[in-house]
């Protein structure tokens, strides 16, 4: 109710507006409406969401009758998002994209920004409750996790244990790329086992897994933090089973695809990230435009190889460490 | 070195007391200035009641984490766990909760949590304030010992995937709910602010606590059981840390286990900026529940200005670092003035 009430007021208000400005013509026409949208990354400090930025930055540009800011906290932690979600809420956004830290703990705050008539954009992760949130934006993540599956499965020859992250339900990407790799594995590829590492993102994780399990010819990782850790535990493996692990992995950040040129890992399942952030900010502008948008938005993912990232139309899926 | 200063005679009480207003002055100068600052750069936006309320919620946490830690700074000891206690308490309570009916228990369940929740806090203090006391290991290490252990734990007992079964009464009514129009996040931090700054101002307890942070050996000649005070200090650390994971529990929903790692730190920021001394003796609760919100001022303001609030940090570290100077320099004038 309380919603409708200032909503009314606001076009009360507007209305006025308009009024005024046909009274004084030129100046109150040319300035534009500006649409405050704000994206809030999942972090700041990973190429995943810079690109995101960079994406949505764009985006913005190109539409001109955006107003934008990008906002996040250093590390992945809900208790640390929250703070600026409410800030954000606070200061006046109309629309809010964001990448959730947890499924379940933003609810509150982004519950409450909705209740304020904020427009509400879920990008790359989502809420549990996505109820009021009038659009998800994010990978289809158990598709590519099936695609990583395949590509791993042709990788080791259709036999031997990959070794596979533990599932995290609080953050509901990973959890639909890890259940895609696994449905698909069982389904279609039945000779080869699953091992699961452990949760901690140390390379002693990798190291304990290798050494539980010597048959490990392939893994399958979700996060390009960790993917940089597991290539760093596999150098210290001695030559021979080094040489016969193949990895395939998500996430298209520099180092990665320097370990992909280097042949360190095989194969990389990117993300979009820079579309995720462009959609994000059309998303949010046609809501505010009071236009129906879909209420799920899939993206796409691209495979990159030794083979393919030289060329243009696969690199430029790398993820950035800035816009420029 | 607290063996150096003596416990205070009335004049220097007077040299003490203009320490205190001085450095609560600062914080509370800074906070004002800062806050004047951005109700003036954003009309309408930064001073209204739906921000003021949500940076208060959003901090009341801390607040809890910070009153029993104005206690443990106070008795110039130190106490690094009370973050990975917040988590583990969170662990364990949800645990309790699960086996309750989780979502769809009622407020038995709740009530069960809250023990829980507490009884781990109060078990980490017992251990802590135990180590310290009898087997004589510096509370820095023991503290950082429990930090690392419970941290395991609750990773151990989860398997690092977070538990989410918390009844919907606890989220509705506690982490969403009001009292008299205030959130209740608020209205139980500013009790643990009232009743602790009671009991460390106007009580025996209180002055006892000073006493051992000011000097130790004068305190235990002067028949004080500073093995008991300093028991009590970390069980009351621990109930802190304890009631911080409930309310973590009621406000978020989730264990949230890669979560609240800088809180612990937040919070001695919070106690040293509110004008307790790193060097034990004096201590203001108050003091503490206003430097708690200097960073959080600070990132909220500059959201606002749509930079990311890196500076936040940077500001804050500078603050801190003249606060604690202007504590030694009164106390250097001190001693050698006389």
């Amino acid at each position: 109710m309380r919603h409708f009430s200032t909503a009314a007021t606001r076009s009360i208000a507007l209305s006025t507006l308009v009024l005024l400005a046909g009274a004084q013509p030129a100046q109150a026409q040319t300035a534009p409406k500006k649409y405050k949208i704000a994206l809030i990354l999942g972090t700041t400090t990973d190429n995943f969401y810079t690109s995101m930025q960079c994406g949505a930055v764009e985006a913005a540009r190109r539409l001109g009758d955006v107003e934008l800011t990008v906002q996040g906290a250093p590390r992945w932690d809900a208790t640390l998002q929250t703070p600026v979600v409410n800030a954000v809420t606070a200061s006046g956004a109309q629309a809010i994209a964001i990448a959730v830290n947890d499924g379940r703990a933003l609810f509150a705050p982004l519950k409450a920004a909705s209740d304020k008539g904020i427009k509400i954009i879920g990008v790359d992760t989502r809420l549990a409750d996505s109820s009021f949130v009038v659009s998800n934006i994010s990978s289809d993540n158990r598709a590519l996790g099936a695609e990583a599956a395949r590509t791993l499965a042709k990788l080791m020859g259709e036999k031997g244990t990959a070794l596979i992250p533990p599932i995290t339900p609080g953050i509901t990407t990973v959890a639909d790329r890890i259940q895609g790799f696994i449905d698909e594995i069982k389904a279609n590829h039945k000779n080869i086992k699953i091992a699961y590492k452990g949760a901690s993102e140390d390379a002693s994780a990798f190291s304990a897994a290798f050494a539980a399990n010597p048959d490990i010819t392939g893994m399958f990782l979700i996060a390009n933090n960790e993917a940089l850790v597991a290539a760093g535990a596999i150098r210290q493996l001695p030559a021979d089973r080094r040489d016969k692990i193949s990895v395939v992995s998500f996430d298209a950040a520099p180092a990665l695809v320097a370990a992909l040129k280097s042949n360190q890992i095989q194969a990389i399942v990117a993300q979009k990230p820079a579309q995720m952030g462009a959609l994000a900010v059309e998303t949010a502008r046609k809501a505010l435009m009071g236009q129906a948008v879909a209420k799920s938005i899939p993206t796409g993912g691209v495979g990159l190889t030794r083979m393919n990232i030289g060329q243009p139309a696969f690199a430029q899926y790398v993820y950035k460490s800035s816009c420029k | 070195m607290t063996t150096t200063r003596p416990t205070p005679p009335a004049p220097a009480r007077l040299a003490l007391r203009r320490v205190l207003a001085s450095q609560a002055m600062l914080t509370a100068g800074t906070l004002l200035v800062v806050m004047a600052l951005f109700t003036a750069l954003f009309p309408g936006k930064f001073a209204t009641l739906y921000n003021i309320q949500t940076l208060m919620v959003d901090y009341s946490g801390i607040v809890l984490l910070g009153v029993g830690l104005t206690f443990i700074m106070t008795s110039a000891r130190f106490d690094l766990s009370v973050g990975a206690v917040l988590v583990f308490s969170c662990v364990l309570g949800t645990k309790a909760m699960g086996a309750l009916g989780g979502a769809d228990g009622g407020w038995g369940a709740v009530l069960i949590g809250l023990a829980v929740c507490l009884g781990t806090g109060l078990l980490a203090g017992l251990v802590n304030g135990f180590l310290i006391v009898k087997a004589r290991v510096p509370s820095i290490i023991v503290t950082l010992g429990t930090l690392s252990v419970a941290q395991g734990a609750a990773y151990v007992l989860t398997g690092g995937v977070d538990l989410y079964a918390v009844p919907k009464v606890m989220l509705d009514h506690i982490g969403q709910g009001k009292v008299l129009g205030l959130p209740v996040p608020i209205v139980v931090a500013a009790l643990a602010v009232a009743i602790g700054s009671f009991v460390l101002s106007q009580t025996r307890f209180g002055q006892y606590t000073c006493a051992t942070g000011s000097n130790a050996e004068a305190a235990r000649r002067a028949g004080i059981n500073i093995d008991r005070v300093a028991i009590t200090l970390y069980l009351i650390s621990g109930a802190g840390a304890g009631l911080a994971g409930f309310m973590s529990l009621a406000r978020y929903g989730s264990t949230t286990l890669a979560a609240h790692q800088n809180d612990n730190l937040t919070a001695l920021l919070g106690v040293v900026l509110g004008g307790t001394s790193l060097f034990g003796g004096t201590g203001t609760v108050v003091g503490t529940a206003v430097g708690v919100f200097i960073p959080g001022v600070l990132s909220n303001g500059l959201v606002m200005m749509q930079v990311l609030p890196y500076w936040q940090y940077i500001i804050v570290g500078i603050v801190l670092i003249a606060v604690v100077y202007i504590d030694l320099v009164k106390r250097r004038g001190r001693t050698e003035g006389g």
